[in-house]
């Protein structure tokens, strides 16, 4: 049931208006459709966001049919660019301008009901991390500029563009404004703004003037700098497990054509993609410069020194776990503490295979009722295991051991502002679940009944320790109501 | 594909040919060449007029998502003032400098009206592109040792003339914009 073929979809390298839609008709297998088919875009090469379908657009014998429209998405990632006033160099405006790619991907039922997802599923950047590629069925990979056409515009853009073009210019190269001729003062600013197909390698600039009382235009002309406004961000190196060879991978921004990155200053190597891997790399300590390709231009380099340790050498991380407490049905959290210099760390149930930790503390779940043993231990660079550390837990029926109602005031109109402690308790009942955190968002609702359930040990605690009412506001209560 | 922005204002040309001289009244345009001289692109043609001292340069967020420039004569800037009134009582007895009615909100904002009667007929497409503009600012030259640079401005909503039966070869273009940044006063 994957999608394997467009029956529309924007020409390859074409030129669109991110004010008009821009459409794919992708075709998905089986003659049962999916029952959802996401359309992951990426902006540049890195993954932006989703859209997701379950309408089928044309249910087809052996295959159906999917409509997608992502103008939206392209408004909503585009801005605009003012470059400096009076300045002097030729600028790449990335912003308003974005190379464009979507990957289609589908699902199926699982055996409890639930929809589940093609993979790999792309994941969003953050702050701190690299947006995460993911699979599916690629599109054409095209242009969108932050444009809008008039109904009676040509709404081919580059059809459109062309007919404002003046003077001489490349078959793919167009002007990207409407302007006319126009008169400028002597001491103003102004830029020219053009898309370009060509590579601008080497490429001149040349002033065409002719001084008032002169009938002929004189030339002179300046060689074009390089223009790649690409930039490296983070560079990210881990040795792997058990060798001395590291997998390096790096954030960027713009739109370069590919990488170059180079070992200990030796020679630049090309690189289709954001990652590589070093190989045999002896121990101790390395660098690693990364530069974006822009045709024949390169951008800044970026530098990153790491350290190569031997494969197998022994880690003296020791893993200490602090606490391991039920904290759902068939759940539980594990804490721990490592010494030493343990790069990652992974874990055990009842002897099982290890599998990563994600974060301290982490959850293990699908836990059934009785006695369970949890190992954890720590790794080093190289793949060296250090001392690890297990601690048992016996997993019960998690059902609640004390309830709570509570309700703030009377006035079916009025509203309160609540504040909820939660020590060891869980909430339910219109409350989200809360567990051993302070809620630093009070809520806010209605005065009806909050319900909450103590599934702790120990001391039960008192209500006034649950439930903290900040403000109460009556309500109007004349007319038809509230 | 990529976008670039050609410096093609007489300002930004004059760093980057100091040889050329672009006097009053001369006509000039660019071109960008590849490496074996194949012409790539050409802008618009530009003529020189002399910097008036009530001469203001707009730009703008044009329809296609990249910055368009004119130059206008700036006809006058009228403010308004807008304030609400504190009264308080006063104690006895009374002292001489001390008020009973004190301005507070006080909200001031500048409307600038500028023309230009330089653009024809055909060109009143595209100078609506500014009248639609979302995104517009003013070129400011620095002062107090500030660089150059630009200042936000909001374009007033207003209706202009794009085509008429009268006088059709002079078309006079008047735009009314405000600063984009409130002046914070003193409480």
């Amino acid at each position: 049931m994957a999608v394997t073929s467009f029956i529309e979809q924007p020409v390859a390298s074409s030129l669109h208006a991110a004010y008009r839609p821009m459409v794919f008709r992708a075709v998905a297998d089986g003659a049962t459709p999916p029952p959802r088919v996401y359309c992951d875009i990426y902006f540049g090469g890195i993954y932006y966001r989703t859209i997701s379908k379950t309408a089928v657009a044309t249910q087809n014998a052996s295959n159906s049919e999917w409509v997608f429209d992502i103008q939206d998405a392209t408004q909503e990632y585009l801005s605009h660019y003012l470059a400096a006033n009076g300045g002097d160099d030729v600028v790449e405006a990335a912003p308003p301008l974005v190379r464009v790619q979507c990957k289609f991907r589908t699902s199926t039922y699982n055996a409890g009901g639930f929809i589940v997802q093609e993979t790999p599923i792309p994941i969003q950047a953050t702050s701190s991390t690299a947006a995460t590629a993911g699979g599916g069925f690629a599109s054409n990979t095209f242009y969108v500029l932050n444009a809008s056409l008039k109904h009676s515009d040509n709404q081919s853009l580059a059809a459109h563009l062309a007919s404002f073009k003046k003077g001489t210019w490349g078959a793919t190269n167009y002007p990207a404004t409407h302007r006319p001729n126009q008169k400028i003062g002597i001491a103003d600013s102004d830029y020219f703004p053009a898309l370009i197909s060509d590579e601008l390698c080497n490429a001149k600039l040349v002033l065409h003037y002719r001084l008032a009382g002169e009938t002929v235009f004189d030339t002179e002309e300046v060689l074009l700098p390089s223009i790649c406004s690409a930039s490296i961000g983070s560079i990210t190196v881990s040795q792997i497990t058990a060798t001395t060879n590291a997998n390096v991978s790096w954030t960027f921004t713009g739109s370069p054509t590919g990488f170059e990155y180079r070992l200990d200053g030796g020679a630049w190597l090309t690189a289709a993609v954001p990652s590589a891997t070093l190989s045999t790399l002896s121990v101790g300590a390395h660098t690693i410069e990364v530069r974006g390709v822009c045709g024949c231009a390169y951008s800044a380099t970026a530098l990153q020194a790491f350290d190569i340790v031997a494969s197998g050498s022994a880690c003296s991380s020791i893993v200490t776990i602090t606490a391991i407490t039920q904290n759902g049905s068939g759940s539980a959290s594990v804490d721990f503490t490592s010494t030493g210099p343990a790069t990652s760390w992974e874990y055990a149930v009842d002897g099982g295979a290890y599998t990563s930790v994600p974060s301290n503390p982490f959850n293990v779940t699908g836990l059934a009722n009785g006695l369970h043993n949890i190992a954890v231990r720590p790794v080093c660079a190289g793949g060296a295991i250090g001392t690890s550390d297990s601690d048992s837990i016996d997993i019960t029926d998690y059902t609640p051991v004390y309830w709570y109602r509570v309700r703030f005031g009377d006035d079916p109109c009025g509203s309160a502002l609540v504040r909820v402690y939660s020590t060891s308790a869980v909430f339910g009942s219109g409350i989200d679940l809360f567990t051993n955190s302070l809620l630093t968002t009070p809520l806010a609702g209605p005065p009806t009944s909050y319900v909450a359930a103590y599934m702790g040990s120990g001391t039960i605690p008192m209500i006034g320790e649950i439930f903290e009412l900040l403000t109460y506001q009556v309500g109007d209560t004349t007319g038809s109501g509230c | 594909m990529k976008l670039i922005y050609i410096p093609s204002g007489p300002k930004n040309l004059t760093a980057i040919f100091p040889a050329v001289v672009l006097g009053n009244a001369a006509d000039y345009y660019l071109t960008i060449k590849s490496e074996s001289d194949v012409v790539l692109a050409t802008t618009n043609t530009y003529t020189t007029k002399p910097a008036c001292d009530n001469a203001i340069r707009i730009h703008w967020l044009n329809a296609l998502g990249t910055i368009d420039a004119v130059t206008l004569e700036l006809d006058k800037i009228d403010t308004d003032t807008n304030s609400e009134r504190w009264k308080k009582p006063l104690a006895y007895p009374l002292a001489k400098p001390v008020e009973e009615l004190r301005r507070f909100n006080i909200r001031s904002s500048d409307t600038h009206t500028a023309t230009t009667v330089e653009y024809t007929e055909a060109d009143m497409d595209w100078l609506m592109e500014l009248a639609e503009a979302p995104m517009a600012w003013l070129e400011w030259k620095g002062t107090q040792s500030q660089p150059d640079s630009y200042l936000p401005i909001i374009v007033l909503d207003g209706k202009f003339e794009k085509l008429k039966q009268d006088d059709r070869y002079v078309y006079e273009f008047r735009l009314q914009f405000k600063m984009s940044n409130e002046k914070i006063s003193l409480r």
